[in-house]
């Protein structure tokens, strides 16, 4: 590694090697002390298997940078947009822990295994998880246990299984935990029943109550054999399997359908937005903020290479993701669904506050779509003016499209009845006012038959 | 309880894991037991698809 390279702030932990940055792209760095595993990995067939799978990141090796202590430095091909589990739905994880499985299943063929097993090492790409880290194997000594076992059981299988039995949506809990769920909480929190689960209640229930007992000797390996580690994946993956996160019920994942009657409101939106997107032209990154099932998001990715869209609400992410994922037209995998507050962001994490970013700093987007969002962020989150404009002067570099949304509109109207506070007031004047301080305007059209209003803002 | 904080949680659960797969191992042999006698009356009755379930 160079003087100006900079080592990424979350790649400290392996002594395999690390991950670095340099003139704005991302190259791997493999030690000597690795040399044997990447071997393997490269030579049995297991990289091309994995590759030809569409399992794991392919990558380069590359001449620079090389001295007698490294061994091989490798670029792998770029993620565009980074984004972590606790902002990911119920199937994203679900997905990545079935394709965890799928690796090591595939590599324990090849005579290897994985040494992690962190929902950290995999990102979304055209709509599909994607394993990124190619120093994660580890050549299989068959009398030693899954190393990585416990911590799949804690990143990817607690969590998963308190959604299931609880029919809640769970991952934000990995914000707290970043660990993963300890087994012996979610082992008190699941129910009764989970413990009729053979799978659940060995890798859960039974766990727990072996893993606290301080007596045990970590580093023991007794006997264990390749055909013992295939059933404990064939189990994970058959109880993994099993578990679904119904997505109906949910408040916002059925207001397409209330709108229903509203064909020709959404219509018009489509329309005036159509019309907006084309005049602006192609863009990198785009975000659809508060994307619902992400109608708009569709709309968007004509456009833009990258489609971020947001929501609070799980479900309609779920949703979103769903038909993403099983999209036949190309442009729509630029979709990247993920769970998001507007009003709470995902902040920075980890060693020093910056293994893991924070949304913001993942940003700015060259557009920003808000559409009938500002009545939340008004009224339900009472959120002053003047912070959602320095808001999405944060978030937007270039454009933002805004639906205005009155105080006298029925939706706001429903919002506003709910609230015993009383929220600060707000009109079509004092929002174009308050916005003009970071943003001037461009366009501003009316959708016929309701008091909405659709602006387009570009930065000053 | 102190003496958690010392077990390694990089160690990956192997005591918990050998006793695990142990317990797996017999299930599945049951399993695989239980298919085959499946196997056996479902082509005994005729029926097609039996035996094919693991």
């Amino acid at each position: 590694m160079s003087g100006s390279a900079q080592r990424h702030p979350a790649s400290y932990r392996d002594p395999a090697g690390f991950v670095f940055e340099q003139q704005g792209e991302v190259y791997r760095q493999v030690n000597s002390s690795y040399q044997p595993h990447y071997e393997h990995l490269m030579r049995s067939g297991l990289y091309q298997r994995l590759i030809d799978e569409k399992l794991l990141i392919p990558h380069q090796e590359i001449k620079e940078f090389l001295n007698s202590d490294i061994y091989r430095v490798i670029k792998p091909e770029r993620i565009p947009f980074i984004s972590y589990p606790y902002e990911w739905c119920y199937n994203q994880l679900r997905e990545a822990a079935l394709m965890t499985l799928q690796i090591q299943r595939i590599s324990l063929e090849y005579g290897m295994t994985l040494k992690d097993a962190s929902p950290y090492n995999i990102q979304f790409r055209s709509g599909r998880p994607i394993f990124i880290d190619t120093l994660s194997w580890e050549i299989l000594d068959e009398n030693v246990p899954w190393i990585a076992y416990r911590q799949f059981c804690e990143m990817f299988l607690a969590p998963l299984a308190l959604g299931h039995y609880s029919k809640q949506y769970v991952n934000q809990a990995l914000l707290a935990w970043p660990d993963g769920i300890p087994l012996s909480n979610c082992s008190k929190q699941l129910p009764l029943k989970s413990r009729f689960n053979i799978d659940l209640a060995l890798h859960i229930h039974l766990h727990a109550k072996l893993s606290s007992r301080s007596n045990q000797k970590p580093h023991s390996p007794s006997n264990y054999s390749a055909e013992k580690s295939k059933q404990v994946v064939r189990s994970l993956q058959r109880s993994i399997e099993k578990f679904k996160l119904p997505i109906r019920n949910s408040h916002w994942s059925t207001y397409y359908d209330e709108v229903t009657l509203r064909d020709q409101y959404l219509a018009d939106k489509q329309r005036i937005i159509g019309e907006w997107l084309k005049q602006i032209g192609p863009m990198e990154k785009a975000l659809d903020a508060g994307c619902n099932t992400g109608q708009f998001s569709l709309s968007l990715a004509e456009y833009s290479k990258q489609v971020i869209a947001i929501d609070s609400d799980e479900r309609s992410i779920d949703t979103l993701y769903q038909h993403v994922r099983d999209s036949n037209i190309v442009r729509e995998s630029n979709i990247l669904p993920l769970t998001q507050d507007l009003s709470n962001m995902s902040p920075a994490s980890g060693l020093l506050g910056t293994e893991r970013s924070s949304f913001i700093d993942r940003g700015p987007f060259d557009l920003v779509l808000s559409l009938a969002l500002i009545h939340h962020l008004l009224i339900g989150r009472q959120v002053p003016l003047n912070n959602c404009v320095s808001l999405f002067a944060k978030i937007s570099k270039r454009h933002l499209i805004l639906e205005f949304v009155p105080m006298q509109d029925p939706w706001a109207q429903m919002l506003l009845s709910a609230k015993s506070q009383k929220s600060h007031p707000y009109n079509q004047e004092q929002l174009e006012e308050a916005f003009q301080e970071q943003f001037k305007t461009i366009d501003a059209r009316p959708i016929p038959e309701t008091e909405r209003i659709l602006f387009l803002f570009e930065r000053r | 309880m102190m003496q958690l904080i010392y077990i390694d949680p990089g160690s990956g659960s192997y005591l918990a894991q050998v006793i695990i797969a142990s317990i797996l191992g017999v299930v599945f042999y049951f399993r695989n037991i239980l298919a085959m006698v499946r196997g056996f009356f479902g082509k005994l009755f005729g029926r097609k698809d039996a035996g094919t379930k693991p």
